[in-house]
C-alpha cells in the first residue's frame, strides 16, 4: 500500500528529523515533573516519529516491528502502570501511593519521582504503540498482499 | 508592543478563517489539510491562553496524527468531490447551523469573563491543589501532580481506553495479527 516517497529531499531531511523528535520524546517524558509535557506528549511524539520512519521507507515487512510485537509493547506498558500501583499496595499503603515504594530511594520526593515516572513511562509506550498500530491497520488493506507477519 | 487581545482575535480569526474554508473548500484532501491548519492556530491560541499541555497535544494530535489517519482513511476509500451533497438540503442544514450557532451564543453569554478571579472554577478547587500539590506530591509541576498523583487511578483508566482504542482499530481493519 504505501510505497517510497522519491524526493531526496523530503528523505534527507525527514531522516535528519527523526533522531532529534524522539530526543525532544526523552526531554519531554523526562522533564515532565518539572516543565509541561509527560508521558502522553512524550507517546505521541514518538509514534509520530515511528510513523515518519514507516512514511519514508518502502513497505517492507522484514524492517518492521510486527503488529503483534507492537500489542505485546502496548499491554507491556499499561502493565508497567498497573504494576507500580500494585507495588505500592504491597507495600501497605493506597493503590499507586508513590510514597509507599521503598525499593526506589529513602526520601518521599525522591519516591514520588520515580513512581510518577515509571508510570509516565508506561502512558508513553501504549500512546506511541497505539498509534503505530491504528497507522498499520489504516496502512494496511487486508484484501491487498497479506504478508506473514 | 502588541497586547494578548490583539494577538486573539488575530488568531481566532484565522481559526474562523479554516474552519469555514475547510467546509466550502469540497475536496476532502484539502479539507484534511485545511483542518490541520485549524489544529496549529488552536495550538498557537492555547499557548497564548497559559495551557502549554494542552497546546502540546493539540499540535501533535491535531496537527499531525488526525491528519496522517484522515489522509489514509481518504485512500483506503472512495472519494469524490462533496458537492452532490451540499446542493441537497441546502436550507434545512442552513438552519439547523443557524439554530446550534444562536445556541452556543446565548450559551457563551453566561460565560465568566477571560481571566476573572471570582469564578467558581478558580475558587472551589483550583485553590486547593496550588497550595497543596508540592507539600501533598513534591512535585513542582501541578499539572503532573494532579493528572498522575491525584488522579493517578483516573490515568490510569485513560490509558486503558487508549489502549483499548487501538485494538479496537487493529479488530476492525484487519482478520488476523
Amino acid at each position: 500500500m504505501i510505497t517510497r516517497y522519491q524526493n531526496p529531499i523530503v528523505i534527507c531531511v525527514s531522516q535528519i528529523l527523526i533522531p532529534f523528535i524522539q530526543l525532544f520524546a526523552l526531554y519531554v517524558l523526562f522533564n515532565g515533573h518539572h516543565s509541561p509535557g509527560g508521558g502522553f506528549q512524550a507517546g505521541v511524539l514518538i509514534g509520530a516519529s515511528f510513523i515518519l520512519k514507516l512514511l519514508l521507507d518502502a513497505y517492507n515487512p522484514k524492517k518492521l516491528i510486527s503488529l503483534l510485537n507492537e500489542t505485546l509493547l502496548s499491554t507491556l506498558g499499561l502493565f508497567i502502570y498497573a504494576l507500580i500501583g500494585i507495588l505500592a499496595l504491597i507495600h501497605g499503603a493506597d493503590f499507586l501511593d508513590y510514597g509507599a515504594l521503598s525499593f526506589f530511594s529513602e526520601t518521599i520526593a525522591q519516591r514520588r519521582y520515580w513512581g510518577i515516572l515509571g508510570i509516565e513511562l508506561g502512558v508513553t509506550i501504549v500512546v506511541a504503540m497505539t498509534l503505530v498500530i491504528i497507522f498499520h491497520a489504516l496502512a494496511l488493506v487486508p484484501e491487498e498482499k497479506e504478508p506473514s507477519l | 508592543m502588541i497586547s494578548t487581545e490583539l494577538i486573539n482575535i488575530i488568531l481566532l480569526i484565522f481559526i474562523i478563517l479554516c474552519a469555514i474554508a475547510s467546509v466550502l473548500v469540497g475536496e476532502l484532501i484539502s479539507a484534511t489539510f485545511l483542518l490541520g491548519c485549524y489544529s496549529f492556530f488552536l495550538a498557537i491560541l492555547w499557548t497564548v491562553l497559559g495551557a502549554p499541555d494542552v497546546s502540546f497535544t493539540e499540535a501533535m494530535v491535531g496537527v499531525g496524527a488526525s491528519t496522517i489517519f484522515l489522509l489514509l482513511g481518504l485512500f483506503n476509500t472512495r472519494h469524490n468531490t462533496s458537492k452532490a451533497i451540499f446542493d441537497q438540503n441546502k436550507t434545512l442544514g442552513l438552519l439547523a447551523v443557524g439554530l446550534l450557532g444562536a445556541l452556543f451564543l446565548w450559551g457563551a453569554y453566561d460565560l465568566p469573563a477571560f481571566s476573572d478571579p471570582h469564578t467558581p472554577a478558580s475558587l472551589h478547587v483550583s485553590p486547593y491543589y496550588l497550595k497543596h500539590a508540592l507539600i501533598d506530591t513534591h512535585t513542582p509541576n501541578a499539572v503532573t501532580a494532579i493528572v498522575a498523583d491525584y488522579r493517578g487511578f483516573d490515568t490510569l483508566l485513560e490509558t486503558a481506553v487508549i489502549f483499548t482504542a487501538g485494538i479496537a482499530c487493529l479488530l476492525v481493519m484487519r482478520r488476523r495479527l
